[in-house]
């Protein structure tokens, strides 16, 4: 039981990244008094964690019904994260995520109501909520009906990551983003490593129980 | 049942009718509300016909080439996820809305020619691409012609592109409401299930080697 968490919360972890979002956020809202920041953060994270809880009820009996088994989820859920996984360390995926959000800004008018949809998009999609999150979400709670108790584990796993991002940011807000940029390149990387681990961890039980090896 | 249900899911995300959707908004710009109605029945019938022959050429087409189901199915698969693969990192939309510029550049005279515009590259390949046409092979391989499965894979085909027709037409009538965001978003989600639902053949095709 605590193994599986500890597996979700990882897993979870490293896709939506709590860590390295904070200075595409910070990027992205820095112009605004830190009263408004606080709000965008917290709007986003909150519409993150609401699309990635529906995706984890929907998604699961979706999958269900369309007659996918479980181990052919896994072993696509971890080919998924493994390209996320490559990604991040190779620093890509920050660049895809740095060119989103360039494009973002570029396409908004200004107006009062702008930081409101900013919090929507790119914050809490795809940033928070992108396809990795997603792709994880499906697999830590795959095999598991919406009324077992691991299926709550892994619900509260991403409670916990969202809680963390938030935290995270509310702090770099409150100290005034102090901290360096190459710090948070770093943590990614390490971040990619150990995602590629548990992606090729999930192929691998999911080859094992789909070929009977 | 079972046969319907996966049919029309694999159906439903290879076309993915709401990521064609903004290409063909973009692509029918300029024209009469007619034309564009016009235009979203025509590409939609000839991609029907396409497929409609996949499916029923399909089956004797791999006979005739000594090819068995389960090699197909992993071929097919493979094929498959890469496709869903594309889907879920966006790079599909980008290389569709290539190939509509490109189309359209080579377009001398466009208000000539939005009969062409339905053929290509509206039926094919945006509709009818390589993906679906996998699928239908797929779907019809180890059904010969006549066998309950054909007849329900031809009901699945029909079902999706009636739905596609009928969201083709309301996005002729108010086709700058589209967000991009939403589809945005139901592309990465059908990639991850297409990318499922393809690890799900290979899988097959391997239990069928082994049995």
């Amino acid at each position: 039981m605590i193994d599986q968490f500890i597996s979700a919360f990882a897993t979870l972890f490293v896709t939506i990244d709590p860590i390295g979002n904070v200075p595409i956020f910070m990027a992205l809202i820095a112009s605004y008094p830190a009263a408004i920041q606080r709000a965008i953060a917290f709007r986003a994270a909150l519409i993150g964690l609401v699309i990635l809880l529906v995706f984890a009820f929907v998604g699961n009996s979706l999958l269900a019904f369309l007659g996918i088994s479980m181990p052919a989820l896994e072993i696509t859920g971890g080919l998924l994260l493994l390209m996320v996984a490559i990604e991040m360390v190779f620093e890509r995926r920050s660049a895809r995520r740095q060119q989103r959000v360039d494009e973002a800004t570029q396409d908004q008018v200004s107006d009062d109501g702008e930081w409101q949809s900013l919090a929507i998009f790119p914050l809490a999609i795809p940033m928070l909520a992108g396809a990795g999150a997603m792709t994880s979400l499906l697999v830590v709670s795959a095999g598991n009906s919406p009324s077992s108790p691991s299926f709550y584990l892994s619900i509260l796993a991403l409670l916990l990551v969202i809680g963390l991002f938030a935290m995270i940011i509310w702090l770099t807000i409150t100290l005034g983003n102090r901290v360096n940029k190459q710090v948070y390149l770093v943590l990614t990387r390490i971040m990619g490593v150990i995602l590629a681990a548990l992606s090729t961890q999930f192929i691998l039980s999911g080859i094992k129980a789909a070929f009977n090896l | 049942m079972d046969h319907f249900i996966n049919a029309f899911a694999t159906l439903f995300v290879t076309i993915n009718v709401l990521g064609v959707l903004p290409v063909f908004v973009g692509l029918v710009q300029g024209y009469s509300p007619k034309q564009q109605r016009q235009i979203a029945l025509r590409s939609n019938l000839i991609c029907f016909l396409v497929l409609l022959a996949f499916a029923v050429g399909g089956e004797p087409f791999l006979r005739l080439l000594g090819i068995s189901l389960p090699a197909f199915q992993i071929g097919g698969g493979i094929l498959l996820f890469f496709v869903g693969f594309e889907m879920v990192f966006d790079r599909r939309n980008q290389r569709r809305e290539k190939t509509a510029k490109a189309s359209i550049e080579n377009h001398d005279e466009p208000q000539q020619d939005w009969q062409s515009l339905a053929i290509f590259p509206l039926a094919v390949p945006l509709l009818a691409g390589a993906g679906t046409m996998t699928v239908l092979i797929l779907l019809s391989a180890g059904n010969p012609i006549g066998s309950p499965n054909f007849f329900i894979t031809l009901l699945a085909l029909a079902a999706v592109m009636i739905i596609s027709t009928g969201l083709h037409l309301m996005a002729a009538i108010n086709g700058n409401r589209l967000n991009q965001q939403l589809t945005n978003i139901t592309t990465r989600l059908m990639g991850v299930i297409l990318a499922a639902l393809s690890a799900q053949y290979v899988i097959d095709g391997y239990i069928g080697i082994s049995l």
